[in-house]
């Protein structure tokens, strides 16, 4: 027995040892087959490139996993883009009060005169309120999304906020495309008078508007109201045409494509709005008689003589002066038919 | 609790007053005592009624290029209402699961996109140039400008609405709209219902004696 028991070792061992000898020993295995997806989120941990793969799903940028660019862009609009954005409305606003500090309330000379010409018919003063309204809500919707963040998270919280910067997202989108039509409408009726006339543009513009010293002559529009104009219409359209990329993400449009776009849109934004104040200001508060100009249609006589001589010689003899208690027929009646 | 106020007491609330009051306005009108007319008839009253409720949807060509801006203006708002108020796919839901019990095929985004355009250019066309026109805001009453600017509120809370995530600015368009139909029988916007028989009043009337306008 024992015998036998050793003979079948001897085998074993013998047996074992030629399959040695006929399989020499393989290397031991290389560390990637042990953890199969280690290059891949050694890739997605450093976001030092695009990384892609396969997909069922058929719209651009589907496949890819990280986008390197999106971390690039949040760092650039949460570091530079909304810091300059809030510091630029904070100086425009500084100037403004600066400028009101230094030149006060600008009076007519003469007083006013108890006379009054037509300067905006009724559908020009509709399409200026129009395009005005719809301004102020997609600017105010605007800067919520864009600055809201910052103000108004430490005063409705976090959740509020949340809730804020949704709905203003919806006003935006849907309002959003309403301003095409009111700015085109507004460019349509005012573009005619708002064409430059370089030798008396560069005159009011070298005088400086005649805010602080000589009197500048100027014609329906001043160079500054052209110059605000064309800013608008020029910023408006690259404003519209980025706001409609953004707002129907379904023409392809990829990610890089719309971070571009929104890119353009900020900045071209924040350049109407902080621009806007100046506007608003000039024809609100700062000089009088002003403001009625677009509330009634009318201006007094000598607000036409001081801030648009070069017109008032025009429509003195055309337009007749009407005492201003008097009522008067709507300016639209009259001439809505070659302004609609 | 303001969930439960909005969405139960204050909705049901506001369907009363909507349904009945705008019922009450109606029979108001139906069953107001009308002089018998004995003069001979010289054309058809019923005639009458229905040229004059078509020939009212386009104006007048003497006038029509003085009222243009009213025109599309108010052609934009109210095709766009009604068609957001009909047929986009929140309110065919709404209207399915809370009042009629069925629904019908809502329109698809792009063409809600272009009624909500639509009916907020024109609302706003419409209430501007009855702001700024001297006649139009002298003949304007507060009824017509609350009536505006709820429509316009109405209109806005609905685009907050649309975050369907955000329950709270649901609950604002709900509590909006409720105040719409208890101020609506009682105001300017009960035309929607009246401009019809309106029309083919003053229709009849003309065409019974032989007034062709």
């Amino acid at each position: 027995m024992r015998v036998h028991t050793l003979l079948m070792m001897v085998c074993l061992l013998l047996v074992g040892f030629q399959l040695q000898a006929a399989d020499p020993p393989s290397k031991p295995p290389e560390l990637s087959s042990i953890a199969p997806g280690a290059e891949l989120w050694r890739d997605v941990r450093q976001r030092d490139q695009d990384v892609t793969g396969t997909t069922q799903v058929r719209s651009p940028g589907a496949d890819v996993l990280i986008n390197v660019s999106g971390q690039a862009w949040r760092e650039y609009r949460m570091q530079e883009l909304i810091p300059l954005s809030g510091a630029a409305i904070a100086i425009v606003l500084f100037v403004i009060l600066l400028f009101r500090l230094v030149r006060g309330r600008i009076m007519l000379e003469n007083g006013r005169s108890g006379l009054r010409i037509l300067r905006f018919t009724t559908n020009q003063r509709v399409a200026h309120w129009a395009t005005a309204i719809l301004f102020s809500i997609l600017g105010l919707t605007g800067l919520t999304l864009l600055l809201g963040r910052s103000f108004l998270i430490p005063v409705f919280g976090a959740e509020g906020f949340g809730t804020i910067a949704a709905g203003a997202k919806f006003l935006h989108d849907y309002l959003g495309p309403v301003f095409v039509f009111a700015l085109t409408w507004l460019f349509v009726l005012f573009v005619r008078d708002n064409i430059p006339s370089p030798k008396v543009d560069l005159q009011w513009l070298l005088k400086g508007g005649g805010l602080f010293g000589k009197h500048a002559h100027a014609p329906r529009y001043n160079a500054g109201e052209k110059l605000w104009f064309w800013l608008a219409s020029i910023v408006g359209l690259a404003v519209i045409i980025s706001g409609l990329v953004l707002d129907f993400p379904i023409f392809g449009q990829t990610r890089s494509t719309m971070e571009f776009y929104h890119w353009v849109h900020s900045i071209a934004a924040i350049v109407l709005i902080v621009v806007s104040f100046g506007h608003i200001y000039m024809g609100t508060a700062a000089l009088e008689a002003t403001f009625e100009v677009m509330q009634t249609g009318y201006c007094d006589s000598n607000w036409a003589k001081e801030h648009h001589d070069l017109w008032y010689d025009e429509v003195k003899d055309s337009e007749e002066p009407v005492p201003q208690q008097q009522a008067q027929p709507d300016p639209g009646a009259r001439q809505s038919t070659d302004s609609a | 609790m303001i969930e439960y106020l909005i969405k139960g007491p204050l909705w049901y609330f506001s369907l009363a007053v909507f349904c009945i009051g705008v019922l009450w306005q109606l029979a108001r009108i139906i069953f107001a005592a009308a002089k018998t007319d004995l003069s001979v008839a010289r054309g058809s009253a019923s005639g009458g009624a229905w040229r004059n409720v078509f020939s009212r949807f386009v104006p007048h060509r003497e006038i029509a290029p003085r009222i243009r801006l009213q025109v599309i203006g108010g052609y934009m708002f109210h095709l766009g209402l009604f068609a957001l108020l009909f047929f986009a796919a929140p309110h065919v839901h709404f209207l399915e699961n809370h009042l009629l019990g069925f629904g019908w095929t809502p329109m698809p985004h792009w063409a809600f996109i272009v009624a909500a355009q639509f009916a907020f250019f024109g609302l706003i066309l419409l209430w501007l140039r009855r702001m700024l026109n001297a006649v139009s805001r002298l003949i304007s009453t507060t009824d017509d400008h609350i009536a505006a600017i709820l429509t316009f509120v109405v209109m806005l809370t609905g685009c907050l609405a649309l975050g369907q995530g955000f329950h709270a600015l649901n609950l604002l368009h709900l509590f909006t709209v409720e105040l719409l139909m208890i101020y609506f029988p009682f105001s300017c916007l009960m035309h929607a219902f009246t401009f019809i028989p309106s029309r083919a009043f003053t229709g009849a009337w003309f065409g019974r004696r032989g007034i062709d306008a």
